[in-house]
């Protein structure tokens, strides 16, 4: 029996709830604005998806955001399930805090503090953990829930996932000249570069029989699930894209999968040069030269690191349930390697044939996902 | 990659790096050599046997994480060697060393007016970035990941890998826990050779009552005396 993922909850650059994420990029509305610039750096850019209505500076911009995904969480699973809980700087605005005023409480910043915190908020007991690989950390997170409920340990899993737009990450993409002067353009021929966004988002992993009973609403089965590691590059992927190719191939072993039987693939769509050109060479070893529709959403909510993982995998579900995958937003004229992958408009899909998401970050770590309908 | 057959992953060496000294253990035998510090203990283990670009780079927490996984895999005759490693993979526990490097790198932002940030201070402010290093060094391509729970961070460690093997992700995987002075490594292994059919259930029990790496250094250089047989055993 494959696990489930069961109920969410997500805050975007469009707004609260998942719905409102779906509805903005079938729509081909990008959630990256200009926006006040921090300080007095000077960054390549002046873009970033935000989500509306919290202040710039807010102190704990990730508790902001967490609030309304908590809030709108199932409150009746019991309080023992395991919560795992995925990111790549947590608090870091609590650090850029500590740092300027010199008071030396850095470990406020800590993702274990987060965790303790998220423990109180949401009641659960269970045993809490961590997870963090760079970009693809909530799809890691996603599978380790999966891995816990296959193997029996756990019934029913909490996943959250969660980055803010920081100070601190702003400056770092900027010197790594990983961000674009404009709003991200993923596999467009032109696209020169990612633009920082944030969300926060949260399901829960489920055994079948605890879902069954009809009082949670499945989204999606987990089929199978890869990881692996480049082993090449700090910050830039593998040229050949075997490292993802490994992932993806691994992933539909175990979900006894052949690459015929995908319906789609939700890509990890960065909009730097190097990461999709790789996606792309990934794609084309393991599915041939015939294209699998394909899309990112990074054009939309942009690159939301810690989060991205977990919103996709989530949409990946609702394109599922709709048979309809949204248009790669911000995306005008698809690279060479990419055309008749990724498309400007909404493409139909058929919605009882598996779907796969992939993820891949800094470090060379990549992380790919199999999901089903639920009949 | 489907697991070959249902042999139980075993772990059969482990290498660790102190403030003043580094070693490894390997079931029958534990060596451990005093070093001045982390820099010289890198440069044994590691330059010496095969090139590194950038290492001048590499923050000492890093340097620690590449000497424990080196010395856990020499421990267990697999290092040095230039193969790859495909189905190897590296767990990672411990948010010591993140933390100051998260504060080094916006620390010299701050200093520098807030005009420039410096990239490779950044990129070793991701709980992976240490492991990500040794796992480009040590060509190891299995999954990569930072986990800790907290509570029992190496029995953690030890679950997660173990089911990463046992699921057919990879069919080794090496096990890191940091602090700020200590970094051990052990190595799962789940390939025939390796695999030993008994549970490692005896090592997660004793490890859930680690406090830190040191306890788990401890640990294995005791079990060449065979002090530890009778905890062992319960």
């Amino acid at each position: 029996m494959n696990p489930l993922i069961v109920a969410c909850s997500a805050n975007t650059p469009y707004g609260p709830g998942l719905r409102k994420c779906w509805e903005g990029l079938m729509a081909g509305r990008s959630g990256i604005r200009s926006v006040e610039r921090f300080g007095e750096g000077q960054f390549i850019s002046d873009y970033a998806a935000l989500v509306p209505d919290i202040p710039m500076k807010t102190g704990n911009r990730l508790m902001e955001l967490l609030g309304p995904v908590l809030e709108n969480l199932p409150n009746s699973l019991p309080p023992e399930i395991p919560l795992f809980l995925a990111t790549t700087t947590g608090q870091i605005d609590l650090l850029e805090q500590s740092v300027e005023k010199g008071s030396g409480q850095i470990e406020s910043s800590s993702p274990l503090r987060l965790l303790g915190e998220l423990r109180q908020l949401t009641g659960i007991r269970g045993p809490a953990r961590v997870v963090s690989c760079a970009c693809a950390s909530s799809t890691a997170a996603v599978a380790r829930a999966a891995s816990e409920v296959q193997a029996g340990h756990a019934e029913t899993a909490l996943v959250v996932g969660c980055d803010a737009v920081s100070e601190f990450v702003y400056a770092g993409f900027s010197t790594l000249m990983a961000m674009s002067p404009q709003p991200a353009r993923p596999f467009d021929r032109d696209r020169d570069g990612l633009t920082v966004g944030e969300a926060a988002a949260a399901t829960f992993v489920m055994n079948p029989s605890q879902a069954g009973a009809g009082k949670y609403q499945p989204l999606a089965e987990v089929l199978g699930w890869g990881y692996t590691n480049d082993a090449n590059h700090m910050t830039g992927p593998s040229r050949d894209g075997k490292g993802l190719k490994r992932a993806i191939e691994i992933a539909l072993d175990m979900a006894a999968c052949a690459p015929e039987d995908i319906a789609f693939v939700n890509a990890h769509g960065t909009g730097t040069v190097y990461n999709d050109a790789m996606e792309m060479k990934a794609l084309r070893q393991v599915f041939g030269d015939n294209p699998k529709p394909a899309y990112s959403i990074k054009g939309g909510t942009g690159h939301t690191m810690g989060a991205a993982g977990l919103l996709e995998i989530l949409l990946t579900a609702e394109s599922l349930k709709e048979a309809i995958i949204p248009p790669t937003v911000g995306m005008d004229e698809p690279d060479e390697q990419a055309q008749g992958w990724v498309k400007t408009e909404p493409v139909s899909v058929p919605a009882n044939r598996p779907a796969l998401s992939v993820n891949s970050g800094f470090g060379g770590v990549n992380v790919a996902v199999v999901l089903q309908k639920t009949p | 990659m489907t697991k070959p057959d249902s042999s139980v992953p075993a772990m059969i060496s482990a290498g660790w790096v102190r403030p003043r000294s580094g070693g490894h253990w390997t079931g029958d035998a534990c060596d451990e050599a005093p070093v001045a510090d982390v820099n010289e203990l890198f440069t044994k283990e590691i330059l010496n046997h095969t090139n590194v670009k950038n290492h001048g780079r590499f923050p000492d927490g890093t340097r620690a994480v590449c000497s424990a996984c080196a010395l856990a895999l020499k421990g267990a005759g697999l290092w040095p060697g230039d193969q790859k490693r495909p189905n190897t993979g590296l767990l990672i526990a411990g948010y010591d060393h993140t933390l100051m490097q998260n504060c080094s790198f916006f620390q010299d932002y701050i200093d520098n007016d807030r005009i420039i940030a410096r990239g490779q201070l950044f990129i070793y402010t991701l709980p992976t970035s240490a492991v990500a290093e040794a796992a480009i060094l040590l060509k190891a391509e299995g999954p990569l990941l930072f986990e800790e729970s907290g509570k029992a961070p190496f029995a953690n460690l030890l679950n997660v890998g173990e089911g990463l093997i046992n699921s057919g992700q990879a069919e080794r995987m090496m096990l890191v826990w940091q602090n700020t002075e200590t970094t051990l490594c052990g190595l799962l292994d789940g390939t025939s050779a390796g695999a030993s059919g008994n549970s490692n259930q005896h090592l997660i029990t004793i490890a859930q009552k680690w406090n830190n790496p040191v306890d788990g250094i401890d640990f294995f250089r005791d079990q060449t005396s065979g002090r530890n047989e009778k905890e062992r055993t319960t």
